[in-house]
């Protein structure tokens, strides 16, 4: 089971830090005597639909080990598709359960926004935020949610509605009836098929329309004009709160804090530092769809769509007693296929978005398989229905489920045993217990002594590269490269890229010299810290450059304080001065004093007085601040660049 | 307190003084309210926003002008502390008139039992707002915000400071210097000093609050409350002006609420109101001077108070006496007629001899 609620949600922000009490839907589980084996994996603060995002580590999926097990709560789906436990949390802010537990083959639900509490559960879109239940069967979700689900005093947004008992509804598959379902109108929605949709997603839906109309619904197809507009929308809204949902996380009172000497550095190097990428990028959108100006034409219209969409739901489920859908256009993908297409892993989250932004209750279960990866791929389909009614989900769901398992589940075991012999049940020998062990603690592993290569070779593949560079130092006198030098060729690979691996043994096999790959990582990362402080040099010059030029800009304005005394009058405003100072013979000075001393230049001076403007503040400082008049060329200067300033 | 997964929860009393409050200020209340959130970062802010009421407040349009949103603090000796924010509109045009204003929401609250308005404890906050505006002028002059005001007079020094000091920069024709923003009130040298500037408008970056629904609330909750009120300050002065109290009488036994509650228990009993009113306004509010004390801390109860006015007027004992045991009776308690037999203090020859 599944606790993430109150720890850390994988975000470097948060490490180390322990929340001091329980989630309500993880105290509730505890209280009915739930036994909780682990926390899992998922994307930082719920942003992503891969898992990828993981401060932390990447979740694999275990039907085909290089595909991503969807997200935002891979972990959870992962876990419980693997069977490391039965039912499993997580959190359904866009699709998080639901899209996970398509990917993964397993039954994932998203209940009525308000029927759990959300006290505990770290914010990401506070109005969207909904805590989900993920089982291998549709009854064990059932009850996980009958016992996590009811009002909380400290969740304002919880409802006060009764929970009916959900694990009622569950009638063995032997004691049903041959069309149970008779008379249940289900709605297909039309622009959940349109393009976009992979043809065996879209088969695999027909088909569980099919088994639905064999147990009797009537199934029609529906459609939702603001459909396509819930994505945006959804992304809108979601980033908006997150960007403030998000901003208790400053380093000050928990989590990683920056050492910085000024606050408003401390606030932006620990959330610099701390979040990814993805968290970074949606705080900037919902900062920027919340600001001045941009309030009405972000955050007020999606709020709009947001209505129109639950209009438009409220109106389908009036004629339908549920909607069906994809849970996802695709079944899982290649990890890192999406990573740095962002636009590409939203648009995934199509057919769940929706749901939340009308606060639905949701139900996904498996429906079929798509032929890709070594055992097939699941696919599930999407049971929407109306508000607080999971009941009904649950009882169509399990029906659903009975009468569909012996196919999926025939079609599991023989596939998994065919493609996987090795993973035979047969006893483990003492050596692979003890190898075994120490993969789960390989992160101890520090000197590793004479341990024979052939056991390294299958323990250290498990340490991350900071593991592996501690046990390479530890171990003295010892070279373990036969065993670590492919392990290094990989951190290289994945750190510097293919492309620059094939770079260097190019290189090498040119200059018939043969490196160990770890000397080749470091001199890399060497080469790149250099071309860093190039970068920065570079920059600082530049810097440096436009200061001096600012600088010898303002210089220049002071120093142009003109010779001839007109102009200065213009600036002084306050007639002819005997600034004499510029004046180097005798002679002139003699003849300069006599100019200014003639009616004339004091008849134009009197004019240009008056003509100057004189309603500025600044002209009145000169006079009663104790700069009178313009005697000296010092002062004069002085009472200019005064007179600039303001 | 901003840990990571905490949510905030309205204090329905929270509500409930907000009426009251808007109800004694004759505000119109808006029976759908909503909370938003006002996001700045600042050290004593855990959650890097505070939960307030922006555009829709749940009372508004008072009796002086009052407009009254309910306000999560932010600070960390104050974080999660409910505020009432009382926000007025540029009507007062110097300190005096602000300090009167200040002192009557003061009584207001503590009638109203809604806070004990202490401002030396912070229970009561003041920021007052300053802005000159020329004689002529339609429009008001750049407004500058004071902090730290803890006390009636300093409000009332601290604009006058203010005032004078914006007068004397637009009069130096440095009007220009008055810039928008935070000063603080510094109680030492009597002065206001520059704290922050504010570099344009903060971008507060309002949107409704997620975590809390909206708060609706009914008229027959509110008319509840209404006929729940108790008397108010204003009421009470005219009800005691009308009992032919002079206007120095009727401002000082108002004032107080435990005084005033004083009073009324004392003519209940069927005192006499002027001699009450002499009584409380003169020994016992010298005693409770001397010693610091509150008219609830004292020993003398308004029974007793009542049983003494009533047996010097009946003659019983004279005024002289009277006043001898009303200090027995504030500093130990007793009655009145336990303390004039005790010691025997019974004018028989005086009565007989009237």
């Amino acid at each position: 089971m599944y606790v993430r609620y109150a720890v850390q949600r994988w975000s470097r922000i948060l490490e180390n830090y322990r929340a001091p009490y329980d989630a309500t839907a993880v105290r509730r589980m505890k209280e009915k005597g739930a036994i909780v084996v682990g926390k899992t994996n998922l994307d930082e603060f719920g942003m992503g639909s891969t898992t990828e995002g993981s401060a932390f580590q990447v979740t694999l999926n275990p039907w085909d080990l290089s595909r991503v097990p969807g997200g935002s709560s891979g972990g959870s789906a992962a876990a419980v598709s693997a069977r490391q436990c039965v039912v499993s949390l997580g959190s359904d802010t866009g699709g998080s359960v639901r899209q996970p537990a398509s990917f993964c083959g397993v039954v994932g639900l998203k209940p009525t926004y308000g029927r759990v509490s959300r006290f505990g559960l770290m914010a990401y879109a506070s109005s969207l935020d909904v805590i989900g239940c993920f089982g291998t069967s549709v009854a064990d979700t059932g009850m996980l949610l009958h016992a996590i689900s009811g009002h909380d005093r400290y969740d304002a947004t919880s409802s006060k509605r009764e929970v009916p008992d959900f694990t009622t509804q569950f009638t063995s598959a032997n004691l049903v009836e041959s069309r149970p379902l008779k008379g249940l109108r289900v709605g297909l929605i039309r622009e959940t098929l349109d393009d976009g949709v992979d043809n065996g997603v879209k088969s695999a839906i027909s088909g569980a329309a099919s088994h639905l109309e064999e147990l009797g619904c009537t199934v029609t197809e529906v459609s939702l004009p603001s459909f396509s507009l819930g994505l945006p929308a959804y992304y809108i809204l979601a980033s908006s709160e997150s960007s403030s949902n998000l901003s208790r996380y400053d380093g000050v009172r928990y989590g990683k804090q920056a050492v910085a000497d000024e606050l408003n550095l401390l606030y932006g190097d620990s959330r610099a530092k701390g979040f990814g990428p993805e968290v970074k990028m949606r705080i900037l959108m919902g900062t920027y769809a919340l600001s001045a100006g941009y309030y009405d034409a972000y955050y007020k219209r999606a709020q709009q769509v947001r209505t129109l969409i639950q209009r438009s739901f409220k109106a389908a489920l009036d004629a339908n007693d549920i909607l069906i859908s994809p849970a996802a256009p695709s079944a899982a993908y290649k990890i890192g296929e999406k990573k740095n297409d962002p636009l590409a892993m939203y648009a995934g989250d199509i057919m769940t978005v929706n749901v939340n932004l009308a606060g639905l209750p949701a139900l996904v279960l498996p429906c079929g398989f798509v032929e890709e990866g070594p055992a097939g791929l699941p696919v599930g389909f999407q049971m929407i229905g109306a508000a607080f009614d999971e009941a009904k989900l649950l009882k169509v769901g399990h029906i659903f489920e009975q009468t569909l398992q012996a196919l999926t589940r025939a079609y599991f075991e023989e596939e998994r045993s065919s493609n996987m012999p090795e993973r035979k049940r047969k006893a483990p020998t003492l050596v692979d217990l003890c190898v075994n062990v120490a993969i789960s603690h390989v992160r101890y592993l520090g000197d590793v002594g004479e341990t024979d290569l052939l056991l390294l070779d299958r323990i250290l593949p498990h340490c991350t590269l900071d593991q592996l560079m501690h046990v390479e130092k530890s171990t003295v006198g010892r070279d373990l490269s036969p065993v670590t030098d492919k392990l290094w060729k990989r951190f290289y690979e994945l750190q510097f890229g293919e492309a620059n691996a094939n770079l260097a043994i190019e290189r090498m096999s040119r200059c018939k010299a043969s490196f160990r790959w770890r000397d080749l990582y470091e001199a890399k990362l060497k080469v790149i810290a250099e071309q860093e402080d190039e970068a920065v040099a570079r920059l600082r010059q530049s810097y440096k450059k436009e200061d001096t030029k600012k600088q010898s800009k303002q210089i220049r304005l002071c120093t142009k304080v003109p010779p001839s005394g007109s102009k200065r009058n213009f600036y002084g405003g306050s007639g002819p001065g005997y600034n004499l100072s510029n004046v180097k013979s005798n002679l002139m000075k003699k003849s300069k004093i006599e100019f200014l001393k003639s009616r004339e230049v004091k008849n134009i001076a009197a004019m240009k007085k008056i003509s100057v403007p004189r309603n500025n503040s600044a002209s009145t400082v000169t006079k009663t601040g104790g700069f009178p008049g313009n005697n000296s060329a010092s002062s004069s200067r002085h009472t200019k660049s005064f007179d600039r300033r303001f | 307190m901003g840990l990571p997964g905490a949510l905030p929860v309205l204090n329905s009393r929270v509500i409930e003084f907000a009426v009251k409050l808007g109800l004694a200020l004759n505000c119109k209340l808006s029976l759908n309210s909503k909370f938003d959130r006002k996001q700045y970062f600042y050290p004593d802010l855990p959650k890097g926003y505070q939960i307030s009421q922006f555009d829709v407040p749940i009372a508004i349009g008072g009796h002086i002008d009052l407009d009254l949103p309910v306000e999560f603090g932010g600070g960390h000796r104050r974080a999660g502390v409910p505020l009432l924010e009382i926000v007025s509109e540029p009507d007062m045009r110097n300190g005096i008139e602000a300090a009167e204003y200040a002192a009557e929401l003061q009584r207001v609250v503590r009638y109203l039992g809604v806070s004990n308005g202490n401002m030396q404890e912070g229970s009561l906050r003041c920021d007052v707002n300053v802005s000159i505006r020329p004689i002529g002028q339609s429009e008001f002059g750049t407004k500058v915000e004071v902090k730290n005001l803890n006390s009636f007079s300093s409000i009332n020094r601290a604009i006058d400071f203010e005032i004078s000091r914006q007068v004397l920069l637009h009069s130096q024709g440095q009007g220009d210097s008055i810039v928008q923003e935070t000063r603080l009130w510094e109680e030492g040298s009597q002065k206001t000093v520059s704290m922050r500037k504010k570099e344009g408008l903060s971008d507060y970056r309002y949107f409704p609050e997620p975590d809390l629904p909206e708060v609706i609330i009914t008229k027959e909750y509110v008319d509840s409350i209404r006929n729940s009120l108790p008397e108010l300050p204003e009421m009470k002065r005219r009800r005691y002006e009308s009992m032919g109290l002079s206007m120095q009488d009727v401002l000082f036994l108002a004032n107080d609420i435990s005084v005033a509650e004083f009073f009324d228990a004392t003519i209940a009993k069927g005192a006499d109101v002027k001699l009450a009113t002499n009584w409380i306004m003169g020994d016992i509010a010298a005693y409770m001077k001397n010693e610091k004390v509150s008219i609830n801390e004292i020993k003398l109860t308004p029974q007793e108070l009542a049983e003494l006015i009533a047996s010097i007027k009946g003659g019983t004992i004279s005024g002289k006496i009277g006043k001898e045991i009303l200090f027995e009776l504030i500093a130990k308690g007793g009655t009145v007629k336990g303390l004039i037999e005790e010691k025997d203090l019974v004018q028989a020859s005086y009565s007989v001899l009237q």
